[in-house]
């Protein structure tokens, strides 16, 4: 056999196998994004959009390193993008927003804390703390694979961690006593 | 007795992530004993994790929109061996569909629903052989004339068993079954370094199966396809590059790849 032709047959089998891969990330892609946008059919057009990207540079990923992390710094680049073009088109309303998003879940009755209190606490985060909450505690990667996608030191995303986490916490504190407020 | 200083709000957010240093875990450790409300952060932020653990989980199960199975989805492949096409070209085109067809399979219900059965069986078939199960051969080894009009017999089509000698293989078994899905058979090879290859074949398919496709399941790999009315597993747990060199040769000795022979 052709030299060339074993080689031919390594390379589309590693590319086959990094788009396994990918596809076998789409699931944890999907959730990172609704948890960050909270809006499944927003969140699904940025899965697609990223997916389409991957798949088509599938060159650029190199082998040994993480898949998701990876995927997550091409989710993460899309999504900044969005946040700027939707900024310059403030006048748009044909997307929900956040807002619209936040209040269509009605407050629980229970105080005990619930995935939903932590999901509206997370509302009240400035993005940039909710996102390295989220790639860590939703997308589980490491702070280092976190500190390759956000393009910041570490120590960046240990900061932005405790500052948001210390937030989310009081936030989510708040919440947990809403009879006390609405007593006038 | 610390050595880097008091404990601060990264470390808590550290050790609460899992990415603190194992000395320095000791020290905040002793540290939240004496101080409750770093204790309590503590808490707090562990409680954190656990509801961003469950945060939109059932995305992980969930069936992907039409929008992203089609991103997902290869361009169709060419799915038959035209003439003048090399063989092996073919097969490497179809293979590259065949993966991505594979993971999209699993994520994506798909409508191949007899081939996974399929493919399912050839790989339960060939973890039988593997484990010490029957693998005797029911005839002789050397009466392939024979058995190719038993084969005949049984599938209704021409079958003629691949002989993998020329790669190191010897057949070690072969065994005839019938059962759901139409008759079926299953071929057994071994090396001499002790590898062990399981072809598996059902009748039943439609012409326009004719696919090439790959499955990794544990540590087997298993390249199926199907050829006129018979659907072909080669199963083994090797190399895939090795496995894809081992099919190459029994689709090349497929009865509709060699009509001036046989």
């Amino acid at each position: 056999m052709p030299r060339d032709h074993l080689d031919l047959k390594g390379c589309i089998i590693r590319n086959a196998d990094k788009r396994a891969a990918v596809i076998a990330e789409v699931p944890h892609l999907r959730r990172f994004a609704l948890s960050l946008l909270r809006h499944s059919d927003l969140a699904d057009d940025l899965v697609q959009d990223c997916v389409s990207r991957a798949l088509a540079k599938l060159d650029l990923f190199r082998e040994g390193t993480n898949m998701r992390a990876w995927l997550f710094a091409i989710l993460h680049n899309l999504y900044v993008q969005q946040l700027r073009d939707r900024r310059r088109e403030a006048g748009d309303h044909t997307a929900p927003t956040e807002d619209d998003i936040r209040h269509a879940a009605a407050p629980d009755q229970e105080s005990g804390l619930t995935v939903r209190d932590l999901s509206r606490a997370l509302d009240a985060l400035e993005d940039e703390h909710r996102q390295v909450i989220l790639m860590i505690g939703v997308g589980e990667l490491s702070y280092k694979q976190a500190a390759e996608v956000l393009g910041v030191p570490i120590g960046t995303v240990m900061s932005r961690l405790a500052r948001g986490r210390a937030r989310l916490r009081s936030v989510m504190a708040e919440q947990a006593k809403p009879t006390l407020r609405r007593v006038k | 007795m610390t050595t880097n200083g008091p404990i601060d709000d990264l470390d808590i957010v550290a050790y609460v992530d899992g990415e603190l240093e194992p000395e320095r875990i000791r020290e905040l450790e002793s540290w939240l004993s004496t101080h409750p409300e770093d204790a309590a952060k503590v808490h707090a932020y562990k409680l954190q994790n656990l509801l961003l653990g469950s945060l939109h989980e059932e995305m992980l199960s969930a069936p992907l929109p039409d929008a992203i199975g089609s991103a997902i989805e290869p361009p169709r492949p060419p799915l038959i061996n035209r003439n003048g096409l090399r063989i092996a070209a073919t097969l490497l085109l179809m293979l590259i569909g065949s993966l991505a067809g594979w993971g999209l399979n699993s994520l994506y219900g798909g409508n191949r629903a007899p081939e996974q059965k399929f493919v399912q069986k050839a790989l339960k078939a060939h973890v039988v052989f593997i484990s010490g199960g029957p693998g005797v051969s029911e005839t002789a080894v050397g009466k392939d004339d024979k058995l190719t009009d038993v084969y005949a017999q049984h599938f209704e089509y021409p079958l003629k068993v691949p002989n993998l000698a020329g790669a190191g293989f010897r057949t070690t078994g072969r065994r005839l079954l019938t059962g759901d899905g139409g008759p079926s058979a299953q071929f057994m090879y071994k090396d001499a370094a002790g590898r062990m290859v399981t072809l598996y074949v059902q009748s039943g398919f439609d012409r326009s199966d004719m696919t090439f496709r790959l499955l990794a399941e544990d540590d087997m790999v298993a390249f199926y396809w199907t050829d006129g009315p018979l659907g072909y597993a080669l199963t083994g747990s090797m190399e895939r590059g090795d496995l894809l060199d081992l099919a190459r040769m029994v689709y090349e000795k497929l009865p509709g790849r060699q009509t001036t022979t046989n």
